[in-house]
C-alpha cells in the first residue's frame, strides 16, 4: 500500500501540478478584470471604426502596444460625449495632469522579452493573442499566454494565421529569442 | 572585515545561517514560482505623451561629462526619461564614440542612494529659497555692502562658458571677491612648463597616428586623461600589425608604480619620482648630443649635470630611436611632473619636429589658465588673515583632498560661513553651515571644451533628482543674476558667440569650434634651459610616490560601487587600497601581501597594507588618493588609509624621506585574481617583431581546431563571433563597467569580493613573465567564449545552458537549480553563481539604472556574458520590421562599443567579408585554450611588441 502511495505521490503530484498550471486558475485566462473607466470596445471598434492602432499605435514600432494617454481620449471625448458621467474619470485624469491608472489584463511573465512591433510587422492579427477583443464589452485575456501558446505558433506559423506573400517568417524558436 | 555593509543594502555573509538558507530555499521551491504569472499591477499611460519618448524604446540624448575640466562628448541611452546606460559620442574629438570606466560608472553616481538631498543650514533642514535670501540680506551677506569684500569662491578647474559668464557677472558685481580654483589633478605644472616653452599657457594635443617612437615620462597613454582616447586609438591602431612585414611603433615608458603604459611599452624604466626629472635630462641631454647640438644654453645647461657616471642602457636606447625617428617621434610627459620637466618636453618634440603633425597646441580653454587664481595658497593665508568672511566651495572636497599642511579644519573654521555645493556629505560638508546639494551632470544644463577647444552641450537627461543645483547656478544665486535658467543663460552664451542653440543641443558638439594652431609659436629653448630646477641627487633613502588611484582618482568617485569592485587594471585590488612596494624592497623590508606597514615621514605617519608589485621601483613605494575617508559613506567602507597628514602642498605627489617599517598585524587587501602565471597554457600570447618574423606561422596551430567526436550542430547564417586583440587592448577596463551597466550586474561589496565572488561578466586577466623587477606583463579580456562545443551544456542537469542556432551559448535563468556542474567544467571560468539575491535590497533610486532589455537575476542562478544577445535580438528585429538586411558592425556588443582601442570585435563568422571574419583569418589569431576542443567563437588577436636590439655598454 506504502508503494503505490509513493508511486501516486512521486507520478501523480508532478503531474497534477503541471496540469494545474496549464488552467485557466493559473493562466487567469478569460477573468474578469474591473477598470477605472467603462471602456467598451464593442462601440468603438464595431460602431464607429476605429482600428486598434488608433490607440495603440506603439505597437507597430515598440515592444509595447501601448496604452493610449488620455490626450487621446480627449481627442475626440472633447467633442463628443463632454458631459457623459462615464468619461468623468478620463476628464478629471486630463484637468488634474493624473495618468488613469488602468489594470493590466493581457499577462505575460517578467521574463519574457516580447515585442509588438515584430509581430505586428510579420503580419501577426492582433486577435490571434488578444482574442475578438471588438467582441468583448470589458477586456480579458482571450488565451492562455503561455510558454507552448507562443511555441504553437513559432514552430508552424502557417497554420496559426496568414503569412503575407513574400515575406519570410521563421519565428525563433531558441531560448534568447524571447528570454534574455 | 567589513561584514555588514549598510552602504550597499547587502546581505551580510554571516547573517546568514546554514539553517536560514536551508529554509528559505526550500520555500522558493514550495512556491513554485517559474509557474506562477505575475501579479496583475497597473498600466498608467501618459496623461500628454512628451516628444521623443516611445515607450519601450530607447531614446539617446548627446550630453558632456568631463575629465579634468575638460569636454568629453556622450550619448545617455534613456528609458521612458530613466538614464540608464552611457556611450561615446561619435563626433567628439575626445571621444570617438569609447568611453573610459568613470563615464560608464556615471549611472551609478546620478542614482547613488548616499547623495546629498537637502539643503541644509548648520546640520538642519533648509531650502534654495532661504539660502537665496541670506545672499541677499546685509546681515548674513556683508561682504554684498563692500563690493565682495571677504567673499571668497574655490572652484574646480572648468573650460565651461556659462561658468565663465558667471564668474564675470560675479567679478562685474563684486569686484573685491577672491576666485581660486583648485583640484589635485589639475593642470597647473602642465600649463606652466608650456607657459616657460611657448610664453603662454597652451595645451599640446598629440596624434600618435604620426608617431612611430613614443617616449612616456610618466605619461597615461591609455587611463583617463582628457585626450587619452584618441591618443590610445592612434597609437594601438598602428600597433595591430596584419603581417610580419609590417613595421610598428615602439613605445618607451619611464614610471615609478607599474602603470598601463608601463605595460603596453616595449622598454620600461622604473625609477623613483623624483630621479625622473634626472632621467628626461639624462635623455634629453643624449638626444642634443646626438643633433650635434653642445653649444646651445639648453644643451649646456644639461651638460653640467650630465656628468653622472653611466646612464641606463634605456636612456641611449630612447634618445638613440627618437632621434633616428626624427619627425615621427614624440616625447609625452605626464601631469604630476614639475614645470620645467613639461618645458623640457615641448623643447625635445620641437628638436625632433614632432611639432604641426604630431603635436598640436591651442590656447588652453581652462578658465584663467596659467593666471594666479589656480594657486590655492593665497586663499588658505586671507582665510589665516582673517580676511575671509564667508567662504564659498562649490564643487570639491577640499576637506579631504587638500594636503595636511593646508590645515583645511583650522583655516576653514576662521571664516564666519563657509558654504559647500557637493554631491555628497563629505568631508568638506561636515565644516560647512550651509551644505547645498549639486546637481549630477546628466541632470544639468551647461557646456564644456575640449583640450582641442571643441565646444558641447551639457544637457540634462532627468530633472534633479533630489533638488541639486550646477556650480553655475549658486554663483547666480551668490551675485543675484537677473537670468537665474541655466538654459537660457546656455542659449544666451551660445548666441554671442553665433552658435545654433537648438543644433547645438541636438547634436551634442559645437561643429567647427576647435581652436588648434595649424603651426605652434616656437619653444624658447633658452627659457627652457633657465628654467630647469637643479635637484638634489636623491638621498639613500625611501620615497613615497603619491599618485591619484587609477580608477578612482583624487577619491571624487571614490562613493561608487561600480568602480570601487573594478579591479584595478594592474594590481587587480578592489574594495581598498595598499602601499605598492617593489619584490627587492619588499624583501628588505620583511613584508608580504596584507601586512601592516607603517610609512612615517617626520612625526607623522599612516597605517597601511603591503602589497608586493613586480616591476615597481626600488628605493620608492606608491600609495593612491581617495582612500580613508572619514564622512559615513560607501566610500569609507573600501577602508585605506588618507595621505594627506603625510602630504604638502608645495610638493602634493612625492614625500621624501619617508621611513616604512613592518609594524605587527595585518590589513585587508582583496584581489580578484591571486596567480599571475599562465602555467605555458594557451592563454594571453604574445611574440616580438623579430621572433614573429622568424616564424611567422607561430600562432596558427593555437587556431586550429582540433578534431571532435561531438557533432556538427551549427551551420547557416548568421553565426555568432567576437575577435580581441591583445595588441590593442590597454586593459583599461571600460569594458568592465560597460558590461556591468549594459548586463545589470550586481555589486557584491568587499566580504563577498574577498570570497572571490564578484559576478563580473567580463574580467580583464593579468598575467606577468619575464622577472619580478623587470615583468612582462599580458592582459586579457576574459568573458564567455561562446564555444561551439561548450564543456558547460554536457553536464547541466537541467539543460539550463545550451546552443542558439546561431551560434550562442544560452543562459536559461528560468531553467537553473545552481548545481554550478557548468562553472566547474567551464575551462575559461567565466561563469558566475548568485549566492544571493543582490538586487532584493537595492535601493530605489539604484533600481532606475537597470536595464529593462535584460533579466535581473535571482539568487541560486548561474549568469554569464551572453554577446550582449539583448542588443543582438533588438538590431535583428529593427532590422526584421524594417525588411532588410543586417548590416556588419551594426550590432555592437556593450564592451566593443566602449572601447577606447576598438580592440573587440563582433559580429558574422559565418560571413567571410565581416571586420570578425578577417580578424579571425588574421596569422595572429589564435583560440584561448583551443586544445582542450572547446572551438570558442571568440578568437584572441596575439601581441606583438617591437623592443630594440639591446644597446651596447
Amino acid at each position: 500500500m506504502v508503494g503505490w502511495g509513493a508511486l501516486l505521490t512521486v507520478i501523480g503530484g508532478p503531474v497534477l501540478l503541471m496540469t494545474w498550471v496549464r488552467t485557466p486558475w493559473v493562466t487567469l485566462e478569460g477573468e474578469r478584470v474591473d477598470q477605472p473607466v467603462a471602456f467598451d470596445h464593442r462601440h468603438h471598434v464595431r460602431d464607429d471604426g476605429i482600428d486598434c492602432r488608433y490607440c495603440h499605435y506603439d505597437a507597430e514600432r515598440s515592444a509595447h502596444a501601448g496604452m493610449p494617454e488620455t490626450a487621446v481620449c480627449m481627442g475626440c471625448h472633447s467633442q463628443v460625449w463632454t458631459e457623459s458621467p462615464l468619461l468623468e474619470p478620463v476628464r478629471r485624469s486630463w484637468f488634474e495632469r493624473s495618468p488613469i491608472r488602468w489594470r493590466h489584463v493581457t499577462l505575460v511573465p517578467d521574463f519574457v522579452y516580447f515585442d509588438h512591433h515584430v509581430h505586428v510587422r510579420s503580419g501577426v492579427p492582433c486577435e490571434r493573442c488578444h482574442g475578438r477583443v471588438d467582441l468583448m464589452a470589458s477586456v480579458y485575456q482571450a488565451t492562455p499566454m503561455d510558454m507552448g501558446f507562443c511555441l504553437d505558433c513559432h514552430r508552424d506559423p502557417e497554420r496559426h494565421f496568414d503569412v503575407p506573400r513574400g515575406l519570410d517568417v521563421h519565428p525563433p524558436v531558441h531560448c534568447t529569442g524571447c528570454h534574455r | 572585515m567589513n561584514d555588514t555593509d549598510p552602504h550597499l543594502g547587502l546581505v551580510p555573509s554571516t547573517s546568514l545561517t546554514r539553517r536560514r538558507f536551508l529554509l528559505g530555499s526550500s520555500l522558493v521551491a514550495l512556491g513554485a514560482e517559474a509557474c506562477s504569472k505575475p501579479p496583475r499591477d497597473d498600466l498608467i499611460p501618459y496623461v500628454q505623451r512628451p516628444r521623443d519618448v516611445i515607450p519601450g524604446a530607447a531614446t539617446f540624448y548627446a550630453t558632456t561629462a568631463t575629465r579634468d575640466a575638460y569636454g568629453f562628448g556622450l550619448l545617455v541611452e534613456s528609458h521612458e526619461g530613466r538614464p540608464t546606460k552611457i556611450e561615446g559620442h561619435p563626433e567628439h574629438p575626445a571621444s570617438l564614440g569609447a568611453t573610459g570606466p568613470r563615464e560608464q560608472a556615471a549611472i551609478y553616481s546620478l542614482y547613488d542612494p548616499e547623495r546629498a538631498k537637502a539643503v541644509r543650514r548648520r546640520g538642519a533642514a533648509s531650502s534654495w529659497s532661504a539660502f537665496e535670501f541670506a545672499m541677499r540680506a546685509k546681515e548674513s551677506a556683508p561682504w554684498s555692502a563692500r563690493g565682495g569684500e571677504g567673499l571668497a569662491v574655490l572652484l574646480e578647474p572648468s573650460t565651461s562658458l556659462v561658468a565663465e559668464a558667471r564668474l564675470d557677472a560675479l567679478r562685474e558685481r563684486f569686484p573685491e571677491a577672491r576666485v581660486h580654483f583648485h583640484a589635485e589633478r589639475s593642470a597647473i605644472d602642465r600649463l606652466e612648463g608650456a607657459r616657460l616653452a611657448f610664453g603662454e599657457p597652451f595645451d599640446a594635443v598629440y596624434s600618435l597616428d604620426g608617431a612611430d617612437v613614443v617616449l612616456s615620462l610618466d605619461a597615461d597613454l591609455s587611463g583617463g586623461g582628457a585626450m587619452a582616447v584618441p591618443m590610445a586609438r592612434a597609437f594601438f591602431a598602428k600597433r595591430r600589425v596584419e603581417s610580419p612585414r609590417d613595421g610598428l611603433p615602439r613605445l618607451y615608458a619611464v614610471e615609478t608604480a607599474l602603470g598601463l603604459t608601463g605595460a603596453a611599452a616595449d622598454h620600461r624604466l622604473a625609477v623613483p619620482p623624483g630621479e625622473l626629472p634626472r632621467v628626461a635630462r639624462s635623455i634629453a641631454n643624449a638626444i642634443l648630443a646626438a643633433l650635434g647640438d653642445r653649444t646651445s644654453p639648453l644643451a649646456a645647461a644639461l651638460a653640467a649635470e650630465a656628468s653622472r657616471e653611466s646612464e641606463p642602457a634605456f636612456v641611449r636606447a630612447a634618445a638613440r630611436d627618437l632621434v633616428q625617428a626624427r619627425g615621427r617621434a614624440v616625447v609625452l610627459v605626464g601631469d604630476r611632473q614639475p614645470p620645467d620637466v613639461h618645458a623640457l618636453g615641448h623643447a625635445l618634440n620641437a628638436l625632433l619636429g614632432a611639432f604641426d603633425h604630431v603635436v598640436r597646441v591651442t590656447r588652453s580653454p581652462i578658465l584663467e589658465a596659467g593666471a594666479p587664481s589656480h594657486d590655492v595658497r593665497p586663499l588658505l593665508a586671507a582665510l589665516d588673515a582673517g580676511a575671509i568672511d564667508t567662504l564659498c566651495v562649490l564643487g570639491s572636497n577640499p576637506g579631504y583632498s587638500l594636503p595636511g599642511d593646508a590645515r583645511v579644519r583650522e583655516r576653514f573654521g576662521r571664516a564666519r560661513e563657509v558654504i559647500h555645493l557637493g554631491e555628497h556629505a563629505d568631508e568638506t560638508s561636515a565644516l560647512a553651515s550651509w551644505q547645498l546639494p549639486a546637481a549630477h551632470f546628466l541632470e544639468a544644463w551647461g557646456d564644456a571644451r575640449a583640450m582641442d577647444g571643441t565646444s558641447s552641450v551639457v544637457q540634462p537627461l532627468v530633472v534633479p533628482l533630489w533638488g541639486g543645483r550646477t556650480v553655475a547656478e549658486v554663483l547666480a544665486a551668490l551675485h543675484g543674476a537677473a537670468v537665474r535658467d541655466s538654459r537660457r543663460l546656455l542659449r544666451d552664451v551660445f548666441e554671442r558667440r553665433n552658435v545654433d542653440f537648438e543644433d547645438a543641443v541636438a547634436r551634442g558638439v559645437v561643429p567647427h569650434t576647435d581652436t588648434l594652431r595649424p603651426r605652434a609659436p616656437s619653444v624658447d629653448l633658452a627659457a627652457v634651459a633657465a628654467g630647469l630646477v637643479a635637484r638634489p641627487s636623491s638621498p639613500p633613502t625611501v620615497t613615497l610616490a603619491v599618485a591619484p588611484h587609477p580608477v578612482l582618482h583624487d577619491g571624487d568617485l571614490a562613493n561608487n560601487a561600480w568602480l570601487q569592485e573594478m579591479p584595478e587594471p594592474v594590481t587587480k585590488l578592489v574594495w581598498g587600497h595598499a602601499l605598492l612596494v617593489g619584490p627587492s624592497t619588499a624583501a628588505s623590508l620583511g613584508v608580504r601581501d596584507g601586512d601592516a606597514v607603517e610609512v612615517a615621514s617626520g612625526e607623522r605617519a599612516v597605517r597601511l597594507a603591503a602589497f608586493v608589485q613586480p616591476g615597481h621601483a626600488e628605493g620608492a613605494v606608491t600609495a593612491w588618493l581617495g582612500h580613508g575617508r572619514r564622512a559615513p559613506s560607501l566610500a569609507a567602507s573600501a577602508g585605506g588609509a588618507d595621505l594627506a597628514a603625510l602630504r604638502r602642498l608645495d610638493a602634493p605627489w612625492i614625500v621624501e624621506p619617508v621611513t616604512v617599517r613592518k609594524i605587527a598585524g595585518k590589513e585587508r587587501v582583496i584581489v580578484t585574481q591571486t596567480s599571475a602565471d599562465q602555467h605555458g597554457r594557451v592563454a594571453a600570447l604574445r611574440s616580438t617583431l623579430d621572433a614573429w618574423r622568424a616564424d611567422p606561422a607561430a600562432f596558427r596551430q593555437a587556431n586550429e581546431d582540433p578534431a571532435s567526436i561531438l557533432p556538427e550542430r551549427l551551420s547557416g547564417s548568421p553565426q555568432w563571433g567576437m575577435a580581441i586583440d591583445l595588441a590593442a587592448c590597454t586593459g583599461c577596463s571600460a569594458c568592465v563597467v560597460a558590461c556591468q551597466a549594459e548586463n545589470n550586474v550586481p555589486v557584491v561589496g568587499p566580504a563577498d569580493s574577498a570570497l572571490f565572488r564578484t559576478m563580473h561578466w567580463l574580467r580583464i586577466d593579468r598575467y606577468y613573465g619575464g622577472t619580478p623587477a623587470e615583468p612582462e606583463v599580458d592582459l586579457q579580456p576574459m568573458l564567455c567564449q561562446h564555444c561551439e562545443k561548450a564543456p558547460c551544456e554536457y553536464v547541466c542537469p537541467v539543460n539550463a545552458t545550451v546552443h542558439s542556432p546561431d551560434g550562442l551559448n544560452e543562459m536559461v535563468y528560468n531553467r537553473c537549480v545552481g548545481t554550478r556542474y557548468c562553472s566547474n567544467n567551464c575551462p575559461y571560468k567565466v561563469r558566475r553563481f548568485n549566492f544571493y539575491s543582490h538586487d532584493d535590497d537595492l535601493p530605489e533610486s539604484l533600481r532606475m539604472a537597470m536595464n529593462p532589455g535584460v533579466t535581473v537575476r535571482a539568487r541560486g542562478v548561474m549568469e554569464k556574458c551572453t554577446y550582449c544577445v539583448q542588443r543582438i535580438r533588438r538590431t535583428e528585429i529593427d532590422a526584421r520590421v524594417a525588411r532588410r538586411a543586417l548590416r556588419d558592425g551594426e550590432i555592437r556588443t556593450a564592451c566593443e562599443q566602449v572601447c577606447p582601442t576598438e580592440a573587440i570585435v563582433f559580429g558574422d563568422v559565418s560571413d567571410p567579408r565581416s571586420r570578425v571574419s578577417e580578424l579571425h583569418r588574421s596569422p595572429r589569431a589564435y583560440a584561448a585554450l583551443g586544445d582542450v576542443g572547446t572551438r570558442p567563437r571568440t578568437r584572441y588577436l596575439a601581441r606583438i611588441t617591437n623592443p630594440g636590439p639591446e644597446p651596447s655598454r
